[in-house]
């Protein structure tokens, strides 16, 4: 190694010491910064925030299978809270709860419902304030720099729980929902479909928030915008409803506890649902008062609940229809004849019919809806057999509807019986399930399903009241999963078995004798089957109302137009509603509403156009039949129309439905 | 020859708490950001940590083998030459903002930048230890010995990364001014330089408003010297004990990247002056720990590798703190064993290790 090779070691250390001191030099910078000027930073950093302001997208609307609007948005004005504003907001309490007409507990309630949200995020305080207190928060601004408005969307739902069961309603994601992992999606506030179609289609229907994040200075004025993401609105949404046939099922039920459902049975789309009672979803649109809310859920009649997927009842007399299947299937019904004395001993026990009908057979005990033949038919099938066909039209078991809640119902047998309460089944158990009462359990949109596919020769359909052609694969998919049910099915039975029921449902109504006979109507093929169900102890709803009424059976009507291979199923289920035929009156006035909009259709005018008038003169007129609805509080019997709801009619104050024929001439059309 | 003896513990022993430091800092300063950016606080924090695993292990291995073995030609050369062959390839990659700082495959990402001061330091170590007698020839000792580094400075300045461009110059400029060279030629090439230096600063829009946007914050707080006026306010607002760990706002998307270039920033804000002081205190203790092995060693390689380590580690930090308080104009450059970044973090370990190798021949 070279001396000269050495490195100078002098250089060496003043570098060293250099360095070293420039470094120090930091300290001092540091010190400035941090000791002298301290006081002069916390002021900036007091005065430098960023908000978060979201920009809420609005939700899909809703339409009906026309397109017109069931379901909109509007926008209104809602009152945050931004907690960073001020260090200690309890001293402006009571002035803000004074300008709000709120209480300083409500106030602290919903700080503390936020606490585990960033500070720099404003928090709802409350939502759809008036002008005045819009006015209150921009007069005092400079106090009050915490308090922020936002125009926000709304739910806009028709009046009067118009379809509400099956709308649903929205309402603000609750802590309990923001635990489930299924919610994971969702943010403390968000606004979230909590029932009906609101929920089922909730992704769809809701938008993607969007968000301004802008710098405000410490009075909350904005300085500028660090950056904007728009919201995407939510998706809207096609219903299988029809308003029409909805407004004549709303109309026609009147405040009868129950459901009506009308399907149409060729694909399961929901033309028309109503529960009773009904609730307001409006109410929902905007916080709803805790008192408002224990009114709705403690009320014995369930007005929350979607009576049409979720109320279950024996399915009473309707459930002979199944039991006929069955019967006329395993080859016993056919030449059955049994002569009803008012009842009948089984196993040592009577078992009533309402009156004596006399010698019965298959057709007749229909018609007149005979309870003693359907025992006799009952014990020669036997339970197992019953509860097989009955399993086969979905009794028992979730159809998949795509709406929140469904109920399966029960149908008993010998299995069921020993997996429940681990015992054997009784023969004389079998005799009451033959006239649809004992374990039976149905809902009203089971009933539909399975009704209207006994009618349309064996093909169930899932019921829906969205399009699936709405919904990508992807969306159909998850509502498999999310919504269980037997869907779609075809049951296999003869062509005699499905004209010998079909034409005994028509007899029901359409024949002197028939149980429906009074609800006959006047040139429409309306087929149907009443059902009384015997309320029992663990029954829906048998508390809800005074003593007597809770021991009256709950009425059933599912009726279908045309006889076979129909366009719509009808089921009503009056709770409570007795033995009376009023029940088919009702389903009478949807079939007929469904039936005269047919024929009102342009189309279908034009089609009758050529059959009717083959070989008439080019210049004559020809005339079409024209089934019409209407109602005229004045004049009720002007147009010779005929009620539809007799009882009503007699109620001058009601404006009845009445329904009737016109001729209409229509001048043919020249030839192209 | 001098003895065998230990590496130097309390500069082992230094930079452990340093890099302990900086993951708790960088789970501070990230916890947020990486919850909004990949929905758990910790991905920040759990990659820092496999690097300085990696880089923990390179350094322990580095300081058991002799730094004799990197004194040969068959090492030095291959080293330059990854170097150059790096940074050109990050030319090839598609960068954003049309920036080429990195290289990519997959899930792994380089910096070659980070291996140009380390590289140059040993180049110039290898190449001026016999020449000492020479540092007054121009052509065949000094221009020789800087080219490596001017290729670097270059290709970096092309990047563009101006911050470690400066370092690499830096630290270059310093270790021939060690090695006896001139002093006035070291004026005359920083005179030489001005005009490019100008030309970067001022024809580069963008370098031209970081500059005025430095030498006067205030006069557009929103736009340009946004970032300048929150970090003086996270170092403001710390005081003498800081807001607490965790309790820093100005991470809360005021500060950029608030876990890298700025987390001086967040640590000034948390931790106070006193954390301040503790950090700047390691830094000054690594300083005087690794010149003392320069000034002791009696190897020139290794008195030319200890104090060119050293002082790219100490001058790095300087630059970094600097642009948190507003000494010198905004440019990325990292905190040494502090702030987030892999390639960063292992090769400083890996300096270091070297570094200690050193210090083992050291009493």
């Amino acid at each position: 190694m070279l001396k000269d090779d050495k490195i100078p070691t002098r250089r060496l250390t003043v570098s060293q010491f250099v360095i070293v001191a420039i470094l120090l030099a930091l300290t001092f910078g540091l010190w400035r910064l941090q000791i002298v000027g301290a006081q002069n930073y916390h002021a900036l950093a007091e005065a430098n925030r960023i908000r978060k302001v979201p920009i809420l997208a609005p939700r899909g609307e809703i339409f009906d299978r026309d397109g017109r609007l069931i379901v909109t948005n509007y926008q209104s004005v809602s009152c945050y809270l931004a907690r960073d504003q001020k260090s200690d907001l309890n001293p402006d309490l009571p002035l803000i709860a004074q300008g709000l007409n709120m209480t300083v507990g409500q106030i602290k309630e919903i700080i503390r419902h936020y606490r585990w949200t960033p500070s720099y995020e404003p928090i709802p305080l409350k939502q759809d304030i008036t002008p005045n207190e819009q006015q209150f928060i921009a007069a005092h601004s400079d106090e009050l720099p915490e308090l922020e408005t936002i125009r926000e969307w709304r739910r806009l739902y028709p009046k009067n729980g118009f379809l509400s069961a099956a709308i649903g309603y929205v309402g603000q994601v609750s802590e309990s929902m923001l635990n489930n992992p299924r919610f994971a999606y969702y943010q403390p506030g968000d606004v979230v479909g909590e029932s009906g179609v609101e929920e089922s289609y909730d992704p769809i229907l809701r938008g993607v928030d969007g968000a301004r994040e802008i710098l405000v200075n410490s009075r909350g004025q904005e300085m500028g915008v660090l950056g904007t993401v728009p919201a995407k609105p939510g998706k809207n949404l096609r219903l299988t409803i029809d308003l029409d046939i909805q407004r004549a099922a709303e109309n026609a039920m009147g405040n009868r506890d129950g459901a009506v459902i009308a399907l149409d049975p060729h694909t399961g789309g929901i033309l028309a649902l109503v529960s009773r009672p009904t609730f307001n979803p409006n109410d929902f649109a905007v916080r709803i008062s805790s008192k408002e809310w224990t009114s709705l859920v403690t009320n014995p009649d369930h007005p929350l609940m979607d009576k049409a997927i979720q109320a279950t009842s024996a399915p009473g007399s309707t459930f002979k229809l199944i039991v006929a299947v069955a019967g006329l299937q395993t080859g016993v019904a056919q030449n059955l004849k049994v002569d009803c004395k008012g009842g009948a001993y089984f196993y040592g026990h009577w078992f009533g019919c309402d009156r004596a009908h006399g010698e019965m057979n298959i057709s007749s005990a229909i018609q007149e809806s005979c309870d003693t033949y359907f025992y006799t038919l009952a014990q020669k099938l036997g339970i197992d057999t019953i509860a097989n066909w009955a399993h086969k039209f979905g009794i028992g078991e979730r159809t998949g509807v795509d709406l929140p809640g469904e109920v399966a119902g029960t149908m008993p047998s010998t299995a069921w019986k020993m997996k429940t309460f681990h015992q054997k089944w009784y023969p004389g158990e079998t005799i009451s399930v033959g006239i649809g009462q004992g374990a039976v359990a149905v809902t009203p949109i089971q009933l539909a399903r399975a009704i209207g596919g006994i009618a349309s020769g064996g093909v169930l359909k899932r019921p829906h009241i969205v399009f699936s052609s709405e919904l990508t694969p992807e969306y159909r998919r998850y509502m498999r999963m999310e919504y269980p049910g037997s869907g779609n099915k075809v049951v296999h039975f003869s062509r005699q078995t499905w004209e010998t029921v079909t034409d005994a449902m028509a007899a029901v109504t359409q024949e002197p004798g028939g149980t429906a006979y009074t609800s006959k109507l006047q040139g429409i093929d309306f087929a149907g089957k009443t059902g009384t169900a015997q309320v029992i102890s663990h029954d829906f709803g048998s508390n809800s109302v005074s003593d007597v009424m809770a021991q009256r059976p709950n009425a059933w009507f599912v009726g279908v137009a045309p006889r076979r291979n129909p366009d719509i199923v009808v089921v009503v289920f009056w709770q409570h509603g007795g033995w009376g035929t009023d029940v088919a009156h009702i389903a009478a006035q949807v079939i007929d509403a469904y039936v005269s909009k047919q024929r009102r259709l342009d189309h279908n005018l034009l089609a009758n156009q050529p059959g009717s008038n083959a070989g008439k003169g080019a210049n004559e007129t020809s005339k079409v039949d024209v089934g019409a609805i209407w109602s005229d509080p004045e004049h009720p019997k002007s147009l010779g129309g005929r009620p539809l709801d007799p009882q009503a009619a007699k109620d001058s104050s009601v404006a009845a439905l009445y329904a009737g024929h016109f001729w209409l001439k229509i001048p043919k059309l020249p030839k192209p | 020859m001098a003895k065998r003896v230990g590496v130097d513990k309390f500069l082992f022993c230094a930079t452990l708490v340093l890099v302990v430091i900086g993951l708790l800092m960088v789970f501070s300063a990230s916890a947020v950001l990486s919850k909004v950016r990949y929905g758990s606080p910790y991905t920040f924090l759990i990659r820092q940590s496999i690097f300085a695993c990696l880089g923990l292990a390179a350094m322990t291995v580095l300081m058991q083998i002799d730094y004799r073995k990197l004194n040969r030609t068959n090492v030095i050369f291959p080293l330059v030459g990854v170097t150059v062959i790096t940074l050109l390839s990050a030319f090839l990659m598609r960068d954003s903002h049309n920036t080429h700082r990195w290289i990519r495959f997959g899930v792994f990402s380089f910096q070659p930048s980070a291996l140009a001061t380390p590289v140059a330091v040993l180049f110039i170590a290898w190449f001026l230890q016999n020449r000492m007698h020479a540092m007054d020839d121009l052509r065949n000792t000094i221009l020789p010995a800087a080219l490596p580094s001017l290729i670097f400075t270059g290709l970096i300045l092309k990047e563009p990364d101006l911050g470690t461009a400066m370092v690499v110059a830096a630290v270059t400029a310093l270790l021939l001014y060690v090695a006896g060279m001139r002093l006035r030629w070291i004026v005359a090439a920083f005179v030489a330089s001005a005009p490019i230096l100008y030309w970067m600063l001022f024809r580069v829009a963008w370098r031209r408003e970081r500059l005025l946007a430095f030498l006067n914050p205030e006069a557009d707080p929103l736009g340009k010297g946004f970032h300048i006026i929150q970090s003086l306010i996270a170092v403001g607002t710390g005081g003498l004990y800081g807001l607490g760990y965790m309790e820093g706002r100005q991470k809360l998307f005021f500060l950029p990247e608030p876990q890298t270039d700025y987390i001086f920033a967040n640590i000034s804000e948390e931790l106070g002056f006193i954390g301040a002081i503790v950090i700047v205190g390691l830094f000054v203790y690594i300083g005087y720990r690794g010149f003392r092995a320069a000034i002791l060693s009696r190897d020139p390689f290794a008195r030319f590798v200890a104090f060119g380590l050293t002082s790219a580690i100490l001058i790095q930090a300087f630059f970094n703190i600097s642009v948190v308080i507003d000494l010198l104009p905004t440019k990325g450059i990292t905190l040494p064993f502090i702030s987030y970044g892999g390639t960063s973090l292992i090769i400083m370990l890996c300096c270091m290790g070297i570094l200690l190798s050193i210090t083992r021949e050291v009493e």
